[in-house]
């Protein structure tokens, strides 16, 4: 394919373009010329820092790779944190939302009287006032107005309430009358690629979005046709939502005659600004918006919601602050949703053990407002196949909006891919641990062909298999059942280009004349403990202490529009520019104590700046550590603060994939059906941690959430009327703390084989961990019983039907 | 929520006067009725909480009896080493309730009075469903994996209480309180089916009150198990539980087998615990034992799974008491 050529223009325009930002995170591989072209363009662009000040990776470090237990814990901990629910201002609204009950439907009438009668009650906005002219849309596809008339699943929006308090706005939905008609609707794939299936969407494509080209490479017919072994499986998700313990949530005050502050529960602050102004077609000047805290997000908080979207409407229209807060079920039915997916898998082997011929089917559940649902990637990158075909359709159909949680398609197509393998590795006769490791592509991007940047994958699974004693536990199927209990273990590879995009992200460093660090940066911090990340490079690098620091984050006002917290790209985007920020300042410091001045013109240290470094708050003679001075004193010296600026460079000719493995120990009931997950270990390849601590709290994060995919999670919708029926926590199958392994026995492994593109070479760490769970749990139940789920999650009811199928009890 | 008076009764005379108004409930942990309340789904214009009241929270022994007050948390009633040794089945059926913070909110009287947890009748949305005084049952064609594969009719939901299904295989008697005075329901005439009446669960009155649980001390209530199997252990209610309780021994002098999570009330066994009678619980007996326990089910589209998970728990009871 030709590569396509983009002018400066162009590439101004798509850095300041937000929806183009969540693109770029969610498929960076479709949009690889144009990051290309970034990436060139500001290499181009950056000034480079002084020659001996190096960029390199120390040998040693003093903070950075060292276990810091998280600065911005303490306020969360004690209940002090502010999210965008406890703001409270002067005069402030609350709004309620009137949700549908049908999952597809036409409000032919909408009598709002009594609502607006009732004593309280400020505004209420249904399809008859909402704002439908200019920008007044939200952004998906097709576009939606704050309230809908036209409605594509159930608990979408339809009115909304403002009023004095909570309840009194609740108590005015009960007074809506609503005159539907309700059309056929559809929440099964399957079904809606039916010849019979009634056009959705009006879209006349039997229910399916646009093709996208197949990837391809050699010739898998021929391949697979002359392969001794052979295997084809078909492998399934299901919906499931994040459920953030804060839901979306969002305060707006609108003040007259057009300027807009919004407390956001965002991963993206810049995103809710660049929404509201898009939305109202306003200068983004005009718009601010904070976010000091989010309650979670994983995917499901990239830009202006609905929330955002309700609260800065009923804001407009009654001039006084308005907050919006789904609850519970309105979360689980209307926020962005993880797709489910069906992917067929077809391979050829030699009789060897060595993959020669690779294809995959997938279909993504694009649901009602046809979000990208793809699955491949993984596919493309872990497993060597000089022959192989991977296409992707989408499908539309009833269910909730679809996006990313913790990675877009990963845990879907990396549930297909392991317990794929795992059967093809027993066709070929062959250890799981040993076919794979045969297997693994190690060096490239078998697409692009480009080299990647460093690949810890066969560490993963080896420091994996060792942890959890393969040679000593693996068995045969089915053999180690003891009474009513076996016994089984299993294991999951992945690979992810998450972490790997390469949107630039600016920083600001500042330091004043009391040497505190000021650390300004674009991302919103969201829970993954970027603020203490960001410190500690920030720290380490320009050679002071972390108590000298303090991140700024998550405020319009002060920060620019650099990309969401999303895509495991934070500690990568954001760390290279606060480190070369930080590089940028250090260099100046250096410059400033060398420089003569005062009466005595002479300077604060004799000597050339690439004669010194600085460690621990002073710039000190490498030849003499003990003629220093406090790097307070430098700036104080100079007069005023001192700023370095710097950015996310990328180095030409490489790229990032970064790679993970699961390891887990099951014991399965013969009763019951149900599963205890005895032990579970996560092997990350995350180039290097920055926050040992904090690394592992965001592996065991992930894993839980795999855990939960695994074992229960899955909304759930009702036969005929296509609405959820677990909208909620009760039915909703999350992991409790009670439902993991113990502490002991659940154990993320850090491989760090260093990378050349993240800062001190740490690659993308977020998302990673949440693949591998679900796949290995199912190999391990295999390990145990026999029975292959190959439709996730696996519950208790699929594994008796095995149990009973294989008449391993009565 | 809506408005509404809270009152504090301080004598189980004065609790039944303040509930003679309409549409008053009595409150006691408060973990299911104020969720009820707040999604709408109960009326109420008045609560009467029954926590000042002394001594309904007691657990002893007295003249032959075990009793346990309504007001006894759950937590209590699981840890209580009296019901361990006397009456195991209560103990462990209360420990398997929810979780511990729901355990140390919830009450024995909260737990066996609660509403069902169907997820249609909880969804505001469906307010045509039976328990909903409408006419219509969603589970029929819709998703039914928790719902009943026994005595359905109408309505499909299934009795949410743990402790209920271990007081039936106790034979325990409920101590109803109100206006007219106490009277004594035993536990397996305590639980309303749809048959009867689908709007409630339980005989209790709109102005009555649970105040105690009665289990005579014998060698069945001693030789008693209560299993229960759900999708997370750590807080789900069963998607199956059963109640064991045997007298006699080696050979089988009296048997209770009553399955929970599986019918709209406790549903006895009654097949399997005659069967049993009068024989040594040796691996075959247990096999057959389990499997006519699970004789006459009805399984709905998607909850045929609860015959085998239903069959396995008692297969697993009685193992464990025939050891």
């Amino acid at each position: 394919m030709a590569k396509k050529k983009l002018s400066e223009k162009e590439i101004l325009a798509l850095l300041d373009d937000p929806q183009f930002h969540l693109a770029v995170a969610e498929y960076p591989t479709e949009h690889q010329d144009e990051i290309d072209a970034i990436d060139e363009y500001i290499r181009r662009v950056t000034p480079s820092l002084a020659p001996w000040v190096s960029a390199s990776n120390p040998a040693e470090t003093r903070i950075v790779g060292k276990r810091v237990k998280r600065v911005e814990d303490p306020v969360r901990l004690t209940g002090q944190a502010m999210y965008a629910t406890d703001v409270s201002l002067p005069g402030m609204l609350h709004a309620a939302i009137l949700r549908s009950p049908h999952a597809r439907a036409r409000i032919e009438d909408i009598d709002t009287s009594a609502a607006e009668a009732l004593p309280g009650v400020r505004a209420v906005l249904t399809y008859k006032n909402v704002p439908t002219e200019g920008g007044a849309k939200t952004g998906s596809n097709p576009d939606r107005y704050a309230v809908q008339r036209d409605v594509n699943f159930a608990g979408e929006e339809v009115a909304a309430v403002a009023a004095e308090d909570a309840h009194t706005a609740r108590e005015a939905l009960d007074l809506i009358k609503i005159k539907w008609n309700v059309l056929p609707s559809i929440t099964d794939m399957k079904e809606a690629l039916l010849a019979s299936a009634p056009d959705l969407a009006g879209t006349r494509t039997g229910n399916k979005t646009p093709a996208s080209a197949p990837t391809k490479r050699g010739d898998f017919a021929a391949a697979y046709a002359s392969a001794p072994i052979k295997h084809e499986g078909t492998y399934t998700t299901t919906t499931l939502q994040h459920a953030t313990l804060e839901p979306y949530a969002t305060v707006v005050r609108w003040d007259a005659p057009d300027h807009v502050t919004a407390w956001a529960s965002t991963q993206y602050a810049p995103g809710i600004r660049s929404g509201l102004a898009g939305y109202f077609g306003l200068p983004r000047a005009r718009v601010r918006a904070i976010a000091e805290n989010t309650g979670g997000g994983f995917g499901s908080k990239t830009g202006a919601n609905r929330d955002a979207i309700i609260a800065a409407v009923l804001s407009k229209m009654t001039l006084r602050p308005v907050k919006v807060a789904f609850d519970r079920p309105g979360n689980f039915k209307a926020a962005t949703h993880r797709f489910a997916d069906i992917l067929t898998l077809k391979a050829g082997v030699t009789s060897d053990g060595r993959l020669v011929a690779y294809e995959g089917f997938n279909y993504g559940d694009a649901a009602a407002y046809r979000g990208g649902a793809s699955a491949i990637v993984p596919l493309q990158r872990l497993y060597r196949a000089d022959n192989a075909t991977f296409t992707y359709q989408g499908v539309i159909t009833n269910r909730p909006p679809s996006g990313a949680q913790r990675c877009v398609g990963d845990p879907q197509g990396t549930w297909a891919q392991e317990i794929f393998i795992d059967e093809l590795a027993e066709k070929a006769g062959m250890d799981p641990v040993a076919f794979r490791l045969k297997n693994f592509e190690t060096k490239i991007d078998q697409d692009t062909k480009r080299t990647w940047a460093s690949c810890g994958i066969v560490e993963c699974v080896e420091q994996g298999a060792k942890a959890i004693g393969w040679q000593q536990k693996w068995h045969k199927p089915g053999a180690a059942i003891r009474g009513s209990k076996a016994h089984g273990i299993g294991m999951a590879a992945h690979a992810c280009a998450h972490g790997a995009m390469s949107l630039p992200m600016s920083s600001v460093v500042r330091i004043d004349q009391a040497g505190a660090i000021d650390i300004n940066q674009g991302l919103t911090e969201i829970g993954g403990g970027q603020s203490t990340t960001m410190m500690m490079i920030a720290t380490e690098t320009v050679g002071a202490s972390l108590k000298d620091a303090y991140p700024t984050w998550g405020d319009t006002g002060f920060v620019s529009d650099t990309g969401g917290t999303w895509g495991s790209r934070g500690t990568i985007s954001a760390g290279s520019a606060v480190r070369n920020a930080a590089l940028d300042l250090k260099a100046q410091l250096l410059v400033e104590a060398t420089k003569p001045r005062g009466s005595s013109n002479k300077p604060l240290l004799e000597g050339k700046p690439e004669d010194l470094d600085t460690a621990d708050g002073y710039a000190f003679l490498k030849a003499d550590p003990s003629k220093r001075v406090a790097l307070k004193d430098i700036v104080s010296a100079t007069g005023s603060p001192m700023m370095g600026r710097g950015t996310h460079v990328v180095p030409a000719g490489v790229a990032m994939s970064v790679f993970a493995a699961g390891f887990a120990e099951v014991e399965v009931d013969l009763d019951t059906g149900e599963i205890t997950l005895l032990r579970y270990i996560a092997t990350d390849d995350l180039g290097k941690a920055i926050n040992v601590l904090g690394a592992e709290q965001q592996i065991e994060g992930g894993a839980s959430m795999g855990i939960g995919m695994a074992l229960g999670e899955e909304l759930k919708f009702d036969g005929p009327g296509n609405f959820p029926v677990n909208a909620n926590w009760e039915n909703y199958a999350m992991p409790t703390a009670l439902d993991h392994p113990r502490w002991a026995d659940f154990r993320p492994i850090l491989v760090e084989p260093g990378d050349a593109i993240g800062p001190y070479g740490a690659k993308g760490l977020a998302e990673p961990p949440t693949a591998p769970p679900p796949p290995a749990i199912a190999n391990a139940v295999y390990n145990a019983i026999g029975v292959r789920i190959h439709d996730a999650p696996i519950t208790s009811d699929k594994i008796l039907a095995g149990i009973k199928e294989k008449g391993l009890r009565a | 929520m809506k408005r509404f008076e809270h009152t504090s009764a301080t004598s189980v005379q004065d609790a039944v006067r303040l509930l003679s108004v309409q549409n008053a409930r009595v409150l006691a942990g408060g973990t299911d009725l104020v969720m009820l309340m707040k999604e709408g789904l109960l009326a109420t214009e008045r609560v009467v909480d029954l926590k000042a009241i002394p001594g309904l929270d007691r657990i002893q022994q007295d003249r032959g009896e075990i009793q346990v007050g309504a007001m006894a948390r759950l937590a209590d009633v699981a840890a209580s080493g009296l019901l361990i040794e006397k009456a195991p089945a209560l103990a462990q059926a209360a420990a398997a309730v929810a979780t511990p913070q729901l355990r140390n909110m919830g009450t024995l009287g909260g737990n066996v009075a609660q509403k069902v947890r169907c997820w249609y009748y909880r969804d505001a949305d469906r307010a045509d469903c039976y328990k909903r005084n409408g006419s219509y049952c969603y589970a029929i064609f819709g998703q039914s994996d928790l719902h009943a594969i026994f005595d359905g009719a109408a309505c499909f939901a299934v009795s949410p209480s743990d402790t209920g299904v271990a007081l039936t295989a106790l034979d325990a008697k409920m101590v109803i309180a109100g206006p007219e005075g106490h009277r004594i329901v035993p536990a397996d005439g305590f639980f309303v089916g749809p048959d009867t009446d689908y709007l409630r669960e339980t005989v209790l009155a709109q102005n009555e009150v649970l105040t105690e649980v009665r289990i005579a001390e014998s060698d069945l209530a001693t030789k008693s198990v209560f299993l229960k199997a759900a999708q997370r252990k750590s807080i789900d209610f069963a998607r199956a539980s059963v109640g064991v309780a045997i007298a006699g021994g080696p050979v089988v002098q009296r048997a209770r087998i009553v399955l929970g999570g599986v019918a709209p009330t406790p549903h006895h066994a009654t097949l399997a615990e005659e069967y049993v009678t009068g024989k040594r619980l040796d691996a075959d007996v247990i096999a057959k034992a389990a499997a006519l326990a699970v004789e006459g089910a009805k399984p709905l589209r998607s909850n045929a799974y609860k015959i085998q998970l239903a069959q396995g728990l008692v297969r697993k009871a009685l193992t464990r008491l025939a050891a």
